[in-house]
């Protein structure tokens, strides 16, 4: 059950990675399971990989709702 | 950390040796299991929509879950129709889940590369299932949505899911009868399930990280409902009067010849736990046929009113099968505002602190392959989110 977090698009890479900001944090994912990907959508990643696209109305929501969630009061 | 990036959560997992034995095994698990605190005050329908994109893997199974709670507390009964295509959502989700463990996580344990290509495939396939049974995508509406299921396209889907599943699987999974076919058959095969039981059965790890722990008993819904309302602790660490449980393949697949026959020689340990998930996912385009089928047999419905009714108040449980075992969410409304969400996965059964994986570890002889053996074990398991694994050597008494 993890949480599925939005991660924005900002470089598509030659190898079938690009790099994601997710919620500010930097890091290179692998595009090998997304078709098409374009710099500025939003995508899911799970474990290095990027695993489906969302609408950009569907990401804000998530982020908005997980912003409300204070890891450091999440359960042990 | 940046919250944000942090909310995801890890499984971290610390052994402790003591004379070369693990004496113990300490689990903690940073996963946010905040859905209450998220989620109460809002009103039920935006609930039900937000639910399923809260999942990376299993947003379809959690959503179904969220709407079968709120119908419980509604009152609301969803025709056989509309049950039997939630029931062919959840399991094209479980077939993509399973998919993922034999493409991405199983070849790096036997040391080769992730499949991605192959993965893809099934995940294609598996979302164009949705919008073939409900195009305006309304699956997770109470009462039901608008069912229209565009048979061609819904065929298509299952055809090549069900050739994915058989080029993953193999043909032969639901007509073995015992260790010696599995055997046979995992010697000849070069696909990556093959490889990978073979390699259980030929590094003698076909019973390791075998321990007492029941699986979970199919209880019916109000048992989840009684728990999850009384006790704001059991989602985090969940348990059958007071006792562990596993949940998963292992007890779907329970009662086939081959599993009975290989529980009976191995206990819950490595061959049983992924030849069950091989099992699982092998029986997976047949048990989808059968949901198909029953969508076309039944009469069409009437669907539900479009808007729910603003002054629901009760509450209920709903529940739905994934690949990684029995999950269950409880909601209590009023007036439909949402005044309580908990929610029990399976990653807090199996991965409880004196669940399946701590009791299958501890008293074993703590050699070099252990790492090795322990990484096996933790897929067999399959956390929902990243593990963390230490070993750490404490001198003896």
């Amino acid at each position: 059950m993890c949480l599925a977090i939005p991660a924005r698009v900002v470089e598509i890479h030659a190898d079938d990675t690009a790099t994601v900001s997710l919620g500010g944090v930097r890091k290179q994912v692998s595009m090998a399971l997304i078709e098409d990907p374009a710099v500025g959508e939003y995508v899911i990643v799970h474990v290095g990989y990027a695993l489906s696209k969302l609408d950009p109305a569907e990401a804000e929501r998530t982020l908005a709702l997980l912003a409300s969630l204070d890891p450091t009061e999440a359960a042990a | 950390m940046n919250a944000r990036a942090s909310v995801e959560g890890t499984l971290s997992i610390q052994i402790v040796v003591i004379d070369a034995t693990v004496a113990d095994v300490r689990l903690r698990s940073t996963r946010a299991t905040g859905m209450e605190r998220m989620l109460t005050g809002r009103p039920m329908d935006e609930v039900l929509a937000l639910v399923p994109m809260l999942f990376s893997l299993c947003g379809m199974a959690q959503g179904i879950a969220a709407v079968r709670a709120c119908e419980s507390a509604l009152g609301m009964f969803p025709s056989p129709r509309q049950r039997a295509a939630r029931e062919l959502l959840i399991l094209a989700e479980m077939t993509a889940s399973h998919a993922w463990q034999v493409t991405m996580d199983w070849p790096r344990l036997l040391g080769g590369q992730p499949d991605p290509a192959a993965l893809l495939v099934a995940r294609r396939a598996v979302a164009e299932i949705p919008p073939a049974l409900y195009p305006a995508r309304d699956w997770n509406r109470p009462g039901g949505g608008m069912l229209k299921p565009n048979a061609p396209a819904l065929d298509d889907a299952l055809d090549r899911l069900s050739g994915t599943v058989e080029t993953l699987a193999g043909t032969g999974m639901m007509t073995f009868d015992d260790i010696g076919e599995l055997s046979r058959w995992a010697r000849s095969s070069r696909t990556t399930a093959a490889r990978m039981l073979a390699r259980v059965m030929t590094d003698d790890m076909a019973g390791f990280g075998r321990s007492g722990v029941p699986a979970l008993p199919d209880l019916p819904d109000h048992w989840f409902a009684e728990r999850l309302a009384a006790d704001p602790g059991f989602s985090a660490a969940p348990s059958v009067d007071g006792r562990p449980a596993e949940t998963g393949a292992l007890g779907r697949t329970a009662g086939t010849r081959l599993m009975t026959s290989l529980t009976s020689l191995f206990g819950n340990g490595l061959l049983p736990r992924l030849t069950a998930r091989v099992t699982d996912l092998a029986a997976l385009p047949q048990r989808m046929r059968e949901a198909a089928g029953r969508i076309a047999a039944e009469a069409s419905d009437t669907p539900s009113p479009a808007s729910t009714s603003s002054d629901a108040t009760g509450s209920g449980v709903g529940t739905a099968d994934t690949a990684r075992g029995r999950l269950a969410h409880w909601v209590a409304l009023r007036h439909g505002i949402v005044t309580g969400y908990r929610t029990v996965a399976p990653n807090e059964w199996n991965f409880h602190p004196r669940g399946a994986l701590a009791r299958g570890l501890i008293g074993l002889p703590a050699d070099d392959d252990l790492p090795a053996r322990v990484g096996l074990l933790i897929a067999a398991l399959d956390p929902c989110v990243p593990c963390h694994v230490s070993v750490e050597e404490h001198a003896g008494a």
